[in-house]
């Protein structure tokens, strides 16, 4: 596995690619609207990898009723 | 009456000074007249509220106990189902439902002998700050009528400052309770996660989303918060006063790139509470500004998986600022999203840690006072601010912990500011305890705009 590309340079390109990967339809104009949020969400996900959570499990309980 | 507490109106109904219906009919009457000027309202229930009216009238004339809210006039949110009436969520009329049952603390309201008088304009779906609203018209301040009333429980705030209702029901995923509580002059509380049922509510993010009260006063939310979490009221522990309570001050991101004049009134309001015998201390959270992030993310993919549909078929239907933050959430991966909510893990824990070595911890509830509506309703303005607006609220829709806005002072502008007091889980008592104590003796939470 390699080392994700810095958010920022995510390009519109890059971006139809995953949206077709993930079965969804995008115009170009909605792609255009939608990247800079796809970035920003991509950094702050870069940001929580930097927290030291070592084994830590998710947040998320389930109790079957 | 229009600007009473919820808890003096009540008492005057079932102490008989005054009747139920008298009370709906001055509250209708006042919306009546004044919120074309505001529309906080999107339907009001007025042959429902005078029927309500007179069967709590019926039961104190009878000598049955009418309730603790007896004859209380209360807006709701519409994004809370009533019985028989459209569910709107502020969206495009292809979006609306029609509501089969009440929703479970619509019940418990009624239970309690509430008057529903109607529901209230949000922020679309509930996914912004602004209340600038595409579908339903925008929802004004009515401190400033140019300005927005923050969100996404606007028209709820709205409504309860300018004494349309002495009480309202709003949710808050990212601080849509406590933003426009603090922009518009009131009161709101976020409770700890999970202690009011969410059910018959259209959600926004299930691992964020709360229900909780606006008011005019910390005593009322406690009263209101009582009969939406169906537990007993704490009212002897709220007046206990504050004396030998550790106050922690979070230095560092919480008191960071504040407008001058919420730094100077949230300042004060510390010193207040110290001087009514509080132990004021700093603390650090270390991770505090990260908190934002993982709320974020969670936000942002629950919100899309709760819409995709929608987003598939009817994408055209959405104001343009909440299609972007819907579009995004289908990008993120399912590992970015267990990330989130391990970082949502570690995070309470370490909110929790700190709020062992103090009672509540205190800050401003958002970085500056209401924004001019015009130019709110374009998408990137709109998701600048929801940044903004957030900044403060959202670490504890992360941690779930419980969290009071209470105002604090006003700008040279005549604009409110907002003091935001959060607790340990279950704490609502404490945190309760600190906003009384701390309306007792300022007079920021007694004054009401001028309508004209």
């Amino acid at each position: 596995m390699t080392e994700r590309n810095d958010p920022a340079t995510l390009t519109r390109e890059q971006l139809e690619v995953m949206a077709r990967t993930r079965g969804c339809e995008f115009s170009p104009d909605r792609l255009t609207a939608v990247l800079p949020e796809v970035r920003r969400l991509q950094a702050l996900a870069g940001r929580l990898r930097m927290l030291p959570l070592d084994d830590l499990p998710p947040a998320m309980t389930f109790t079957p009723q | 009456m229009r600007f009473a507490s919820a808890s003096e109106i009540a008492g005057r109904i079932t102490g008989r000074s005054v009747t139920a219906v008298e009370v709906a009919e001055t509250f209708l009457k006042h919306i009546a007249v004044h919120d074309r000027l505001l529309n906080s309202f999107l339907n009001v229930m007025t042959d429902q509220a005078l029927d309500a009216a007179q069967r709590v009238d019926d039961a104190v004339r009878a000598g049955r106990p009418p309730g603790p809210l007896a004859g209380v006039p209360v807006a709701v949110k519409d994004l809370i189902d009533i019985a028989g009436m459209p569910t709107t969520a502020g969206a495009h009329r292809r979006f609306h439902t029609m509501a089969r049952e009440d929703a479970p603390v619509i019940t418990r309201l009624r239970d309690a002998g509430a008057v529903i008088v109607g529901k209230t304009g949000l922020h679309e779906f509930a996914y912004g700050v602004t209340n600038a609203n595409p579908h339903a018209g925008s929802v004004r301040n009515p401190w400033d009528r140019s300005r927005t009333p923050g969100g996404s429980s606007g028209g709820s705030a709205a409504a309860v400052a300018a004494g349309f209702c002495p009480a309202a029901l709003g949710s808050d995923t990212g601080g849509s309770i406590r933003i426009p509580a603090s922009l518009c002059g009131i009161t709101g509380l976020k409770p700890t996660y999970g202690t009011v049922p969410t059910s018959g509510v259209v959600p926004l993010s299930w691992a964020l989303d709360h229900l909780g009260p606006l008011t005019r006063t910390a005593s009322d939310a406690g009263l209101v918060f009582s009969v939406l979490a169906a537990i007993p009221r704490p009212a002897e522990e709220i007046g206990r006063g504050i004396a030998g309570l550790r106050i922690g001050i979070p230095r560092h991101f919480f008191w960071e790139e504040l407008d001058p004049e919420v730094e100077a009134a949230c300042r004060q309001a510390v010193g207040t509470l110290a001087a009514q015998g509080a132990a004021v201390l700093d603390v650090v959270i270390p991770h505090a500004q990260d908190a934002g992030a993982a709320a974020t993310l969670i936000m942002s993919v629950e919100a899309a998986a709760y819409h995709e549909r929608r987003l598939r078929e009817h994408g055209e239907a959405f104001g343009e600022d909440v299609r972007v933050k819907l579009d995004r959430g289908l990008f993120v991966s399912a590992v970015d999203y267990i990330l989130a909510q391990r970082a949502r893990a570690f995070l309470t824990r370490e909110f929790i840690q700190v709020l062992r070595g103090t009672d509540v911890l205190i800050t401003p509830t958002t970085i500056a006072p209401a924004a001019p509506l015009e130019g709110s309703d374009q998408a990137a303005s709109s998701l600048a601010m929801s940044l903004e607006y957030t900044r403060f609220t959202n670490p504890f829709n992360l941690t779930g912990l419980p969290v009071l806005s209470v105002p604090c002072g006003f700008t040279t502008q005549g604009l409110p500011i907002g003091l935001q007091i959060a607790g340990r889980p279950h704490d609502e008592a404490t945190v309760l305890r600190v906003g009384h104590s701390y309306q007792q003796v300022t007079e920021w939470h007694l004054r009401h705009p001028i309508l004209t």
